[in-house]
């Protein structure tokens, strides 16, 4: 039930249209966010930047979150996957929607980068571990994989809602996990 | 100092304040363009249990560990190389288990793959299945390639895998560590194949991935009667913390090769030439042009009972500079009982004139992904030399004929077996399931 009321809220935080709501969902997720990052991608600059863009995109693009379509947390993560696999084709991180945003590049020193070294060396993999086998399987599929949930289902021989149920509180538990590194 | 994050969210609040809301309301599609060509790899860990099922792992026999990628050859496709499925012991000081790689090569190819894998572990009564890989774990350009080849390592226990709905038999090699099996299996093109590493340090996975081909497998263990093995991930032992130590001249030798440049990593212990007090020590003889960097020691040497199969624990290890090159050296135990005589390094294969050497021929790995391999690219291959009940081990240079130039030099100088914890003495004296042998005195007869 936990998970139900933090995804409305986390929808809420989207569409309410308060810029200090948007904060509060950074705050939320931005640890999930950066060790995803940081599990794939080893400097902490371009970890950073990708974080930064992650969630400018998600500013840009609050009102089409779908809370139908999961929770904000695997919208969150698709973003940024999708940034770091063009990141990756192109040799560079995109800033379009910090850009248009009129956002400023956060210039980071030595200190700086010890921050987020540490906040991206979290183990996601370790955190995964942690949820139960089915829970694991069912967020990896859905978030990492992005297969569909009719597909989950049909593979797993389960209802549909019964795969976002498990997708819905994996992710709860990873974001607890995570954050109580 | 302002924590980042903090100034990433005033920035973003600032935004939020600025933005005006954008209109069209198109859900999810945005998030992805219209098609994505690139294949996408992710880090493969066994996941045990699971119900996931698998469509495109054929066969039921295990493929060999040394063989060619099936398939039409294409200059897209790693169909037509040659692959290689090595097992290493790990180096590092303290630490017990194997490392895991898969080699591809072509003949002629002014383009190779580079290697990958990365396993580090051992197999134990309940978690037999210790690693494996795939090639695409760490080499993106492989698996957007095609056709690949995977591979999961066993315990001596498992004489099948089951991955999906699909049953492989394991098989035995001497390119495994003694008692061990593997299951191998040939990924067809636009296949989909996703492992997990079940336990054990993280391998080399910072990547930028691709997630296209990628299915989620589960890998499930079966005994001898067909039984699936109860896994249980229990996490492997802390080892003794290294002790390290650097030599004072050692900045102007440090390998200047990316992330190679910061081996050392760790509050600073420059005064001596050797090893701070250990239990074990390496010295060197008649090759000046040999310098010793930096190192690491332990204070104690924690043997790991609970392993099946060979497995080797390292009491010291000292990277080394010569003539422009790097070569890591390591003395290892046998890591059930240390200084009882230990097995072979997998895959060695002996080295003509020097009775008491094996090598085990890596080939050199390029820096970056679908570079060119040259001279200058560094070596994976390793010799070893039995000394006493204990492998000296010499990884890197620039062959094999500085290898063992280095490895008549080394001495081990130090190797003492009364610096066992507790824990292992009281599990020594009953040791079960394997020969007892005495430990060899501090002294280390042969060394």
């Amino acid at each position: 039930m936990r998970d139900m009321r933090d995804e409305r809220v986390d929808a809420e935080l989207l569409s309410s249209g308060v810029a200090s709501d948007f904060g509060c969902l950074y705050d939320r997720h931005v640890r999930a966010v950066t060790a995803f990052l940081g599990s794939w991608i080893g400097e902490p600059d371009v970890v950073f930047d990708l974080v930064a863009e992650t969630f400018a995109r998600a500013l840009e693009h609050r009102l089409q979150y779908d809370a139908s379509k999961g929770p904000a947390v695997a919208w969150l993560l698709g973003i940024a996957r999708n940034l770091m696999i063009d990141s990756a084709r192109r040799g560079q991180v995109e800033s379009e929607s910090r850009e248009r945003l009129g956002m400023g590049r956060v210039e980071l020193d030595d200190e700086q980068l010890e921050v987020i070294a540490d906040r991206a060396d979290v183990e996601l993999r370790d955190a995964l571990a942690s949820l139960e086998a089915v829970e694991r399987e069912a967020v990896i599929r859905r978030i990492v994989l992005e297969e569909s949930y009719r597909a989950i289902a049909a593979d797993l021989r389960c209802s549909e809602q019964v795969v976002r149920k498990r997708v819905s509180r994996g992710l709860a538990r990873l974001r607890e996990s995570l954050e109580g590194r | 100092m302002k924590d980042p994050f903090d100034i990433l969210r005033a920035e973003l609040v600032s935004a939020a304040e600025r933005a005006a809301l954008p209109a069209p309301r198109k859900r999810w599609g945005w998030l992805r363009r219209p098609s994505r060509p690139v294949a996408v790899l992710l880090a493969a860990l066994v996941i045990v249990g699971c119900a996931a099922a698998v469509a495109s792992l054929a066969g039921s026999a295990s493929q060999p560990l040394e063989g060619r990628v099936p398939g039409a050859v294409t200059p897209a496709s790693l169909a037509g190389y040659s692959y290689t499925i090595a097992v290493t012991p790990s180096l590092p000081a303290g630490t017990a288990g194997w490392e895991s790689l898969i080699i591809y090569t072509r003949t002629g190819a002014s383009i190779q793959p580079p290697q990958s894998g990365g396993t580090l572990g051992y197999p134990t009564a309940t978690f037999p299945v210790f690693g494996g890989g795939s090639g695409p774990d760490s080499c993106p350009v492989c698996f957007a390639r095609g056709n690949a080849v995977t591979y999961v390592l066993t315990g001596p226990q498992v004489f099948a895998v089951r991955i999906g709905s699909q049953t492989i038999r394991t098989i035995t090699s001497p390119a495994l560590p003694t008692g061990d099996r593997a299951a191998v299996v040939f990924i067809p093109a636009k296949g989909r194949v996703f492992l997990i590493r079940a336990h054990g340090p993280v391998p080399v996975l910072k990547h930028p991935p691709g997630m296209k081909n990628l299915l989620l497998v589960a890998v499930e263990p079966l005994a001898r009667s067909g039984k699936a093995i109860h896994a249980q991930v229990t996490p492997q032992p802390n080892g003794p913390p290294a002790l390290t130590w650097m030599a004072p001249d050692a900045v102007s030798h440090w390998w200047p090769l990316g992330e190679f440049t910061l081996p050392y990593q760790g509050p600073g212990y420059h005064a001596p030439t050797r090893p701070r007090p250990g239990v074990c020590e390496l010295a060197q003889h008649g090759l000046p042009a040999l310098h010793v960097q930096f190192g690491h020691t332990i204070a104690w040497i924690a043997p790991v009972p609970d392993a099946r199969g060979e497995v080797f624990v390292s009491c010291v290890d000292a990277e080394y500079w010569m003539d422009g090159w790097p070569l890591q050296a390591a003395v290892l135990l046998d890591g059930h009982r240390p200084g009882r005589v230990l097995g072979p390094i997998p895959g060695g294969r002996p080295v003509p004139g020097q009775p008491d050497m094996v090598n085990l021929p890596l080939g050199r790995v390029p820096l970056n992904y679908d570079t060119p391999i040259s001279a200058d690219s560094p070596q994976l291959s390793l010799t070893a030399k039995r000394v006493g009940n204990a492998w000296l081990v010499v990884q890197g240079g620039y062959g094999l004929a500085q290898r063992v130039q280095v490895l008549n030099a080394l001495r081990i100088t130090k190797l003492d077996l009364h610096h066992l914890t507790s824990r292992t003495r009281d599990s020594l004296t009953s040791c079960h399931g394997r020969s007892h042998t005495a430990p060899t005195s501090p002294s280390a007869s042969g060394c």
